[in-house]
């Protein structure tokens, strides 16, 4: 099934449950709007590759959402007025399974770099 | 004297004496992949400079088809602060 795919990323300074109570908000608007949050996963703290708002480091979510045009615009509405919201990205993906798999392997397994030989 | 004799001949018969040096066609293993993952950062900084820029096909070998994508991949990457956009910047604060 086709949908988007959405990361999210946070505030580290804000307490979990602020975080989470702010993922729930997220996934209200998105069903307000008649659209659905498939999945839902926490890929951790990361450091920024650049700062961002001033903070070096960021706590990343990944989002699937299904092929809604007016939910997905209701929960970046709702991002953007939100201060825990350091920055987010939207790619609509074909298939939102096999892209959440492949992105839980990537999770698990780490880098398809160690499986290619060159360089 | 060999490299005169050599000076608008056969490409192939560059180098020393008689050797023959075949040029390799270079690949690259990105080819292979149905299609490069943005959220895999250890891949893409395989094909970028120190520096953060994204090295040439030339010395990569990438499809163009793999260089397109892998420039669609990098520059999402780069998006979601997951690559930098210039590596060895001073910040001012």
């Amino acid at each position: 099934m086709a949908g988007y795919e959405s990361i999210v990323i946070l505030d580290p300074n804000t307490t979990e449950e602020d975080q989470k109570s702010l993922l729930e908000k997220m996934t209200q608007a998105v069903a307000g709007k008649g659209g659905s949050v498939l999945h839902r996963t926490l890929w951790g703290r990361r450091k920024l590759a650049y700062p961002v708002k001033k903070l070096d480091y960021g706590i990343y979510h990944v989002l699937y959402l299904d092929e809604n045009p007016e939910a997905l615009t209701a929960m970046e509405t709702f991002m953007r007025y939100e201060d825990g919201v350091l920055k987010w990205q939207t790619v609509s993906v074909e298939d939102v399974e096999v892209e959440f798999a492949k992105f839980e392997k990537l999770k698990t397994e780490g880098s398809v770099a160690q499986n290619l030989s060159d360089r | 004297m060999a490299r005169a004799k050599n000076k608008g001949g056969n490409p192939r018969k560059k180098g020393l004496g008689n050797r023959i040096i075949v040029p390799r066609r270079k690949t690259s293993e990105l080819n292979k992949l149905t299609e490069i993952p943005y959220k895999d950062v250890d891949l893409l900084k395989n094909y970028l400079t120190e520096r953060g820029r994204i090295l040439p096909r030339r010395i990569t070998g990438n499809s163009a088809k793999t260089q397109r994508a892998l420039r669609q991949a990098i520059k999402r990457a780069r998006n979601i602060a997951l690559l930098s956009f210039s590596e060895g910047h001073v910040s001012q604060d």
